[in-house]
């Protein structure tokens, strides 16, 4: 009977515990030892305004830092499905996506910013990407005010440089008038033109952020020169006639992509920013034919410094060698790593790969070009499993 | 099971040898030249066949050499054509023993009767005297060369006098052809960037197979009997296989350099019996491939 009788009164006193003092997790008990001010600002996170910590963190244990209940990213689009729904029809994603890690941009409790922003755009975009921080005599209105979500998609899109829309579309958007653009673009079609190869979206020096290096022609205004001819190649080769020898390769990179001139797949006609009519991002020039190196090399851990500088170890207009290198993998690593000759394993016709009998050579050992899940961007781990693939008794 | 999860151990560790290869229906069947033959190749590109005498032509374009083997993979002779070739990147057998090759240091194309010891050079261009830039050629039924342009990413039928007779395109739109051949029922043509096959058969609209998966460098392509599209991806190292409406059905080999992978791969074909060729840039070899 006794024993019924404190049964019976344990049971009531957890009743008790559990209706009349403070639930664990909702703010009232938080904020006995966590300011209530560091929680509040301009803009405060629905969980938080709505004193509901638990939704996010569990009170006693977790197995995530911050007693988060679960990993970043699968917290944040649990409430946020839209967004998570977005994300996977993108193609390419801001880098703290891809990573899970929302809180590289957003504080999760309140913040002055619009968005939850950790601050305000200019400085959070450029905390990263400090090297697009620069002054231009004329620079773009969004760019000069810091409102990079006016173009970008902060989060993810189906362009490389997550641009919000594709093509004209996302310039047209602001520069309405169509009709002076058409005038200005010798009455072509506005929608189809490509704004981003002759306008820096930026800045630039030069009226309309023209890019800096301009084709002798169009700065001349002799467009005829050009215009006049067949829009196949021959426009070019007209005057470049010497360059067509650089395409006589076993590996030619003179390939139309469009039916015309291949020379403009790399070109630009009129503008670039630098010499030979190309863009400042060389790999973005690279990109739009070759998504899948870049997007596997996205996906490696260990990849080689530089890689967006293709034409450091690429011939862009031909080379006799598979992948379009300057020379043998021997030659072409030489130029920046000499020394490792003197330490290296054997190379060369002393050491044939046992596997297809070919000379050894740097390639044989590292993928310079997409990169690896090992450290040195080798084809194996350097303690055995590079090594077993030829040396099976190892 | 056991064996993949000793093999999922194995990758975890680092330690995971290049996978075993991937060769669905198909049997390795020779390599060329045969690795005990003392015959090496530096980096062949391109493969010919002549149904007739049932005799392999590769294309190795590091010293200009032509090699030639039997139906068995035995190599019979090399050939350069007297030193006219230099750096030769395709080949198709012509009527009367000659041999059509591209010479690419000259962007030429050359008839070669090694028979008579005779070579002939040739510059093509269209009609409105642009250039082509060719990448591939073949001969069809009729004796009439083909030629991959890669400047205009087209493929031109030449008559006798080796001029520009038809020329077909891709659709608007298109990236520009990387590879073709000719079937008995039409020329077929791979745009690589686009994810395209052309069937073009003369006095009737292409038509055009969208293939339902993406690759990353699609360079050659190949057509069974039954209709099913080979295409090959160089930088994967993969042959991707398609039903004739361009529906994924299965991947062959991989990327790699041990027997039965690819690196580098540069062409895809079938043989008078229908026997898969591929040259294996990388490899530095031909693997020959029956069912």
């Amino acid at each position: 009977m006794k024993r019924i009788a404190k049964s019976l009164l344990s049971l009531a006193l957890a009743w008790f515990a559990l209706m009349v003092l403070p639930a664990p997790g909702l703010a009232s008990s938080c904020f006995e030892c966590h300011k209530p001010g560091d929680f509040q600002g301009a803009v405060v996170h629905r969980p938080v305004a709505e004193k509901r910590c638990d939704q996010c963190h569990n009170p006693h244990v977790a197995r995530h830092e911050g007693l988060l209940v679960k990993e970043q990213r699968e917290l944040c689009q649990g409430c946020h499905e839209p967004l998570r729904a977005r994300m996977e029809k993108s193609t390419f994603l801001h880098q703290p996506v891809k990573e899970g890690n929302c809180g590289g941009c957003h504080a999760p409790h309140a913040s002055a910013v619009a968005g939850l922003l950790d601050k305000p755009e200019k400085e959070l975009c450029f905390g990263c990407h400090d090297r697009l921080n620069k002054s231009y005599a004329r620079p773009h209105k969004p760019f000069q005010e810091g409102r990079c979500g006016t173009c970008h998609d902060p989060h993810g899109g189906d362009d490389y440089r997550l641009l919000k829309t594709a093509g004209a579309g996302l310039c047209l958007g602001c520069h309405k008038n169509e009709e002076g653009m058409k005038q200005s673009h010798l009455g072509r079609d506005s929608r189809a033109l490509d704004c981003l190869g002759c306008h820096h979206p930026h800045g630039g020096d030069a009226r309309g952020l023209l890019r800096g290096v301009k084709h002798k022609p169009f700065a001349q205004g002799n467009c005829q020169t050009c215009h006049g001819k067949s829009q196949g190649a021959d426009s070019c080769l007209g005057c470049h006639q010497g360059v067509l020898a650089s395409f006589n390769k076993t590996h030619s990179h003179l390939q139309s992509s469009d039916g015309g001139n291949p020379c403009i797949a790399c070109h630009n006609p009129h503008v670039g920013d630098r010499a030979g009519l190309l863009p400042a991002n060389e790999g973005a020039g690279c990109q739009s034919c070759h998504p899948g190196t870049f997007k596997r090399r996205s996906e490696m851990l260990h990849q080689h410094p530089g890689w967006n500088k293709c034409s450091d170890c690429h011939d862009l207009h031909g080379s006799d060698w598979p992948g379009m290198v300057k020379g043998s993998a021997a030659e072409v690593c030489a130029g920046c790593h000499e020394r490792h000759k003197s330490f290296s394993h054997p190379m060369g016709e002393k050491a044939l790969d046992p596997r297809n009998g070919t000379p050894m050579d740097c390639m044989t050992c590292h993928d310079a070009n997409v990169g690896t899940n090992y450290k040195y961007f080798l084809h194996g781990s350097a303690e055995r499993g590079l090594c077993v693939q030829c040396h099976l008794s190892y | 099971m056991k064996y993949g999860i000793i093999l999922a151990v194995l990758a975890l560790l680092g330690l995971a040898p290049e996978g075993g290869a991937e060769t669905g229906p198909w049997n390795f069947l020779m390599q060329l030249p045969a690795r005990d033959s003392g015959v090496k190749l530096d980096r062949p590109i391109a493969i010919a066949v002549d149904s007739d005498s049932r005799r392999y032509y590769v294309v190795d374009p590091v010293g200009g050499t032509l090699l030639s083997f039997d139906r068995e993979g035995k190599h019979l002779a090399a050939f350069n054509a007297g030193g006219a070739l230099k750096q030769p990147v395709a080949l198709a057998k012509g009527g009367s023993g000659a041999l059509w090759v591209i010479e690419r240091s000259t962007n030429q194309v050359l008839r070669v009767n090694p028979s008579e010891q005779q070579v002939r050079r040739f510059d093509l261009r269209y009609d409105d005297g642009s250039l082509i830039f060719p990448a591939r050629l073949a001969v069809d039924g009729r004796g009439r060369l083909l030629v991959l342009d890669r400047m205009r990413g087209t493929v031109v039928r030449l008559d006798d006098n080796l001029k520009v007779e038809t020329i077909y395109a891709a659709q608007s739109g298109g990236r520009g052809f990387v590879d073709f051949k000719i079937k008995a029922d039409g020329i077929w043509a791979l745009d690589g960037l686009a994810g395209k096959i052309y069937r073009f058969s003369d006095g009737a609209a292409p038509s055009v197979i969208t293939l339902d998966r993406a690759m990353t460098f699609p360079l050659s392509l190949e057509i069974d009997q039954a209709g099913q599209l080979y295409v090959l991806d160089r930088h994967a190292g993969t042959i991707a296989v398609f039903g004739a409406q361009g529906d994924f059905r299965h991947e062959l080999l991989g990327r790699g350099k041990r027997h039965g992978k690819l690196w580098y791969p540069a062409q895809v074909l079938f043989d008078w019996e229908g026997r898969l060729c591929v040259v294996d840039e990388g490899n530095s070899r031909v693997d020959i491939f029956n069912r």
